[in-house]
């Protein structure tokens, strides 16, 4: 945003809080300011968005394209629909089972996670689309992975049924909000960054606990 | 722990995870529209055929 601000020849200050975010935009000589509150975009996190926003600033500070059309190309990006649902989930199922073989995993449990993966994805899917609250979803489908994702020491396949159960729920795991948590700490914006460390906490302790309630429903790991 | 407890979770969850992904493509090919039932007046109108809400009414009203 600072980036954009001074390609245009003015100022910008942003205070981050928990539920809104406060832009300030000012000419070069601190004159003429004009402040913005907004609250940030419920959605879930688009890196894809993210990636052709941050290529929007570049083109701005480097190409110095007009005004209008930098607006336009706004609109465009957020307007733009997502990747199908088709194409997204067995990547995730994909990369999910990915992560099983590079803790180790056979054949077997990378089926297991794949499919474990595929089924908790799909419902999150679906209860996000429905509204449901973000926290129960995660609990959920943490439930839904780890009861699959424990099928191969229920039905006694393959030789490494405890890594299938732990990279089952690794999909919902909330790196993205750890990470934004620890670079505005970096950044001195303490009060996001504790807002959004509380939400990642509540959010891995709701995956803890539908992870745990289907190891003790299926009676493996600690129980 | 005996079996029963933990297949019956499993089954559950494939039952269930199952019902809501059928449920989603019926849902889904409804909006799609992939075949539908209707009336042939609703592909071919001609003026004068008598509307769905008048269809028991053959008296047009000419004596």
């Amino acid at each position: 945003m600072d980036r954009i601000a001074r390609a245009y020849g003015k100022r910008a200050e942003i205070a981050i809080m928990p539920r809104h975010l406060h832009v300030n935009v000012c000419e070069s000589d601190g004159s003429g300011c004009t402040t913005a509150i907004s609250s940030p975009y419920g959605g879930g996190i688009s890196f894809d968005i993210n990636t052709r926003l941050s290529s929007l600033s570049w083109d701005i500070a480097d190409d110095h394209i007009s005004l209008s059309e930098a607006a336009r190309r706004l609109d465009s990006i957020t307007e733009a629909a997502g990747k199908p649902s088709w194409l997204v989930i067995p990547a995730v199922a994909l990369a999910n089972a990915s992560f099983c073989r590079l803790f180790g995993g056979d054949v077997i449990a990378m089926a297991v996670v794949f499919v474990a993966t595929l089924a908790g994805y799909y419902v999150k899917t679906e209860l996000l689309g429905r509204g449901i609250d973000l926290r129960v979803t995660v609990f959920v489908c943490a439930f839904i992975s780890a009861v699959l994702g424990a099928s191969d020491q229920l039905f006694g396949l393959g030789s490494t049924p405890s890594t299938a159960l732990g990279t089952s729920v690794l999909y919902l795991v909330p790196g993205i909000p750890f990470l934004n948590a620890f670079s505005d700490t970096l950044y001195r914006h303490y009060i996001c960054s504790l807002s959004r460390f509380a939400d990642a906490i509540v959010l891995t302790a709701c995956l803890s606990a539908g992870l745990c309630a289907g190891m003790a429903l299926m009676g493996v790991g600690m129980f | 722990m005996s079996l029963t407890i933990p297949l019956i979770t499993w089954m559950a969850v494939v039952i269930l995870t199952a019902l809501i992904a059928i449920v989603h493509m019926i849902h889904h090919a409804h909006r799609r529209h992939i075949f539908g039932m209707g009336t042939e007046r609703e592909e071919l109108f001609v003026p004068g055929d008598p509307l769905p809400a008048n269809e028991e009414d053959y008296d047009d009203g000419i004596e």
